[in-house]
């Protein structure tokens, strides 16, 4: 937290703001027409968006990024390693093959691990 | 150090004899035959000490050192990523606006299968949605009224009093709607679990597209690495544009699943703000009471403080 927010919350706390209960009254028709002047323009602007497509997240890139960055090679590597060694081990025949079946959770573990880390200040900045 | 210790022994011996000169060669003559014949016993003595030692402290940590995890991890669970919460803050409230995005997802997605029983419609006046809004969301139900004349149950709809109707009439009903599975009531979730908003978060959100090579999901389950076994009953709900937020958020699977976590934690703790608040007034007067009691104090001992003992001797 840095010192600024504290402060502001500080301002906040000691503030009063007021929060109504009840749905605004339909007698300020002055504001209203202000709101209504600068709304379709907003509106427009939603309009296009939705137009475009439906929302990407952001998330599954992040995560994809930071799966790839240089702190999480090592775990990447793990993971693609295990994954070949399981795909061999299932092409093998079942006559030839050598040992169990491995699993590799625990190298996913260890990748998303690293991966949520660096994705959680990123994500955040962007979700509103 | 025995040896040190020796030495110094038959320094201050040779000290206190009278004639220090021509004794000193015999004295220390005499030590170092006396030290040479006990030191080949004391030397092993250490020696097998120190085994002792190390092999007790080896056979200790053999025993207790490693760490015995009753569980694996896949087990376990993934631990969840820690997620800068806003409202985790010391001083910072709930977002409201995502308390009242997050209410609708709850409603639209969440609520098909998941009860919110200790929630009642009046708690979301002034949180996240107005009196008649509430009013408006209550009426859509349908619930027992009181007895009437020829004591029959009957139906009315909802006042603001009334608790948000769960899914099912009741837990079995619910396991037999959902293959044996019981979907937890979420007015508690985020204090009953582990990790709180962001194992919640991170449960949401973390459904891989498929699960990692080698892994075994059991029939019916799906994989999700933050769930302790991995396996969960629950398939994942959140995909991107099923909501369509009335703000003009737009509803990605993140954006869904961060909005709902708040609101779930507001569901769970809605005196959150308060308590901060009434914390920040706790310490305001706690500040202003120990300025008074310093200044208090300072007036109160000020005579003492400042009062001078003087004495004159009479002049003989």
């Amino acid at each position: 937290m840095t010192l600024a927010q504290f402060l502001s919350d500080i301002y906040e706390t000691f503030t009063v703001a007021e929060a109504k209960a009840e749905a605004p009254p339909a007698e300020e028709k002055e504001d209203k027409k202000e709101e209504e002047e600068e709304e379709p323009a907003e509106e427009k602007k939603e309009e296009e968006e939705e137009e475009e497509d439906e929302p990407e997240d952001v998330m599954p890139a992040l995560q994809e990024e930071c799966q790839n960055s240089k702190k999480c090679a090592p775990y990447k590597h793990h993971y693609d390693e295990c994954a070949e060694r399981v795909q061999k081990w299932e092409d093998t025949d079942e006559s030839e093959r050598q040992g169990s079946k491995e699993s590799c959770v625990e190298e996913y573990f260890h990748l998303m691990h690293c991966a949520g880390d660096c994705v959680a200040p990123k994500l955040w900045a962007k979700l509103k | 150090m025995f040896s040190r210790s020796c030495l110094r022994q038959t320094s201050r011996l040779s000290r206190s004899l009278p004639v220090r000169q021509a004794i000193r060669r015999n004295t220390t003559d005499a030590s170092k035959t006396a030290s040479e014949a006990s030191q080949p016993g004391l030397t092993a003595a250490a020696y097998a000490a120190t085994a002792v030692a190390i092999a007790s402290s080896g056979w200790y940590f053999y025993q207790y050192g490693p760490t015995v995890h009753a569980l694996s991890p896949a087990e376990e669970g993934l631990h969840p990523t820690k997620y800068p919460w806003a409202h985790q803050g010391f001083l910072t409230t709930f977002d409201h606006q995502a308390l009242r995005r997050g209410f609708q997802v709850y409603r639209e997605v969440c609520a098909s299968c998941h009860s919110l029983t200790r929630v009642p419609w009046r708690a979301l006046v002034g949180v996240s949605h107005t009196v008649d809004e509430a009013k408006a969301m209550a009426e859509e139900h349908e619930y027992d009224d009181e007895p009437n004349d020829e004591g029959e149950i009957e139906k009315r709809p909802g006042k603001l009093s009334d608790y948000i109707p769960p899914p099912y009439p009741n837990d079995q009903a619910a396991r037999a709607a959902n293959q044996g599975a019981l979907p937890p009531d979420l007015s508690l979730i985020v204090k009953a679990r582990h990790g709180g908003c962001d194992y919640i978060f991170s449960l949401l959100t973390g459904y891989p597209d498929e699960p990692p090579a080698g892994a075994s999901v059991q029939e019916g389950l799906n994989f999700n690495p933050y769930f302790p076994g991995t396996g969960i009953a629950m398939a994942r709900v959140l995909y991107d544009g099923i909501v369509e937020y009335e703000d003009g958020t737009p509803a990605t699977t993140s954006q869904m699943a961060k909005d709902v976590v708040e609101f779930l934690n507001w569901a769970a703790e809605p005196e959150m703000d308060e308590r901060k608040k009434m914390g920040m007034k706790v310490l305001a007067v706690t500040t202003v009471m120990i300025a008074l009691s310093i200044w208090v104090k300072k007036y109160k001992w000020s005579p003492l403080k400042t009062r001078k003992i003087v004495y004159n001797p009479p002049k003989l």
